[in-house]
């Protein structure tokens, strides 16, 4: 009986202050919003930026307090949805896909394959693509194709971001592709099609570049 | 009576393909493990299984609409591209593999030659993509059907509503591909005691229980693994099998051990169709095994067979066809009145 007054408690505590949190995510290259038709520091053309962000939970105290349900957001450059949760004052998602639903068989909305996002040779979901042209890069016409996935070891590509956030209106992510691209190969990986270590040290730069706003 | 029950409840799948959203189980042969599929996150349905199959029929899944799944999986053959070492797919294109026969899949752990597919539903991307085969992308193939009025109303049937989605393709292509199923063979009915083998096939069955069963193993007659069986690797193909999906040496050569049910009628053999006949797989695993480290263990020291050991073997081999499964009408395109 007490612990059902105690969770009826925490329920109506939670009801009340639930809040709606807009989540806008970009993909930026220093710092800067990055737009359709913007030319990279290089010379770099990104022509398609595109990448999951996934898994995120809301904490107080270092308590979880809210896990969004079906949790998978395809990002396209830019990317803005509402999440409900209680009050919070630290999240953390993933940039890429969890193993589990790499084994799943077809999934909908976001992670469905029409999205281009999942490999057809190989299983699994490309976490991040980034393609266009680099005039260091020694593929063909100068392009490049970033295609950088793999859920299982040694080349799990998913990255864990946490970060503390107060409670307010609003969260604003941003992927800074930029420290990545300077770090990228274009001699001999210009193109990164599979699950390798490539593939990995990529994702791992990328994730590092996620900075997480408040607003 | 087993067997029995298993083609009655194929039977029963296939009655009650009608036009109906009624609810349809994969059977399980008495005595076989569990599925490895989840029913639970595709169920199937007779309208979801009837949408599938057309679609397994269906070009328009090809870049110019010429070739669909049959082209390479025909019915009759165990859904294998009989008489092709490699299949061609649009443009006469030629690719690197024989085409596998496709059976029990719901009981496959993995998919394609070197397992590059970890579950059904996505099988059906990697030839639809791949540029020898269909060449196409399935975003394209969901606008295409999505323009048709017959498929709009399949997906309603099948799915509960219009949407033609990416996933919603894939499953219903794997539900039709689920009801695959074959386990009525001679040797299916010696084991549930209906049929007797002759003494032929009787002394095959012991010599296969001795030489093949470790990797053909029964009643699946594949272990679902990864194997080297010593095949000269054809420098025409450079194929790494297992390797080239996960860049480990240890898996250099090695190829998904493939059912040997209706193994009669799947010819030519082997991943690249290199084998025309039975004698001749048999002839390489008695004297052409070629040793490298990843060679399995199993076949380091060459099998001894004699030729009358030999033909005993084939007479075996020859009961595991089942014709119930090769000629079921519920597995070739639909009649169009019946839909």
């Amino acid at each position: 009986m007490k612990q059902s007054f105690l969770c009826l408690l925490l329920l109506m505590h939670v009801c009340l202050h639930a809040q709606d949190v807009r989540v806008q995510a970009h993909a930026t290259c220093n710092g800067r919003h990055i737009q359709e038709s913007d030319t990279l520091p290089g010379g770099i053309i990104p022509e398609t930026v595109r990448f999951y962000l996934t898994g995120f939970q809301f904490f107080r105290n270092g308590r979880q307090v809210f896990r969004e349900e079906n949790s998978y957001h395809l990002v396209d450059r830019e990317g803005t949805w509402t999440i409900t949760v209680p009050e919070y004052d630290e999240i953390a998602f993933n940039l890429g896909t969890d193993s589990l639903v790499n084994v799943s068989g077809a999934l909908g909305g976001d992670l469905d394959p029409t999205k281009g996002m999942y490999w057809t040779w190989n299983s699994g979901y490309i976490n991040v693509k980034l393609e266009g042209i680099s005039p260091m890069s020694k593929g063909r016409n100068n392009g490049f194709g970033l295609h950088l996935g793999g859920y299982m070891p040694p080349f799990q590509t998913v990255y864990l971001v946490k970060s503390p956030a107060t409670a307010t209106g609003g969260i604003r992510i941003e992927l800074d592709v930029c420290p990545m691209l300077e770090k990228v190969d274009w001699q001999q990986h210009h193109n990164v099609m599979s699950p390798s270590a490539e593939a990995v040290r990529l994702a791992k730069l990328l994730g590092q570049s996620i900075r997480v706003y408040a607003e | 009576m087993p067997s029995r029950f298993v083609c009655l409840a194929l039977t029963a799948v296939v009655l009650l393909s009608a036009a109906t959203g009624d609810p349809v189980v994969v059977p399980v042969p008495p005595g076989w493990p569990a599925p490895r599929y989840d029913q639970a996150r595709n169920p199937l349905t007779t309208a979801g299984i009837a949408l599938g199959r057309r679609l397994f029929y269906e070009p328009l899944l090809s870049r110019d609409s010429t070739v669909s799944c049959s082209n390479c999986h025909l019915s009759f053959t165990a859904f294998t591209h009989v008489d092709h070492a490699l299949s061609h797919g649009i443009a006469d294109r030629i690719g690197i593999r024989n085409a596998p026969a496709l059976m029990n899949l719901a009981w496959s752990s993995s998919f394609m030659w070197d397992g590059a597919v970890n579950h059904l539903d996505m099988q059906a991307l990697a030839p639809i993509s791949n540029h020898a085969e269909m060449d196409f992308d399935v975003a394209g193939v969901v606008e295409r059907l999505g323009n048709q009025e017959k498929y709009r109303k399949m997906f309603e049937a099948a799915f509960g509503s219009d949407i033609i989605t990416g996933e919603r393709l894939l499953k219903a292509v794997a539900q039709f591909e689920l009801t695959l199923v074959s386990a009525n063979s001679r040797y299916d009915r010696v084991t549930y005691g209906k049929d007797t083998f002759t003494m032929q096939e009787k002394n095959g069955y012991e010599l296969f229980k001795k030489h093949c069963n470790s990797c053909h193993t029964e009643p699946l007659f594949t272990s679902c693994q990864f194997e080297n069986n010593g095949l000269k690797p054809d420098t025409t193909l450079n194929d790494r099998g297992r390797a080239g999906i996960t860049g480990n040496p240890a898996d250099e050569m090695k190829f998904r051990v493939p059912t040997l049910r209706n193994i009669e009628i799947s010819y030519p053999y082997m991943h690249d169709g290199r084998f025309k006949r039975l004698k001749d797989v048999l002839n390489h695993y008695t004297s052409g095994i070629k040793d490298s480290p990843t060679l399995s263990p199993l076949l380091k020291d060459s099998i001894k067979m004699d030729s009358n050991e030999k033909t005993d073997l084939i007479a075996f081999l020859l009961t595991l066809t089942d014709r119930d499964f090769l000629f079921n009408p519920d597995f070739r395109p639909q009649r169009d009145s019946t839909n």
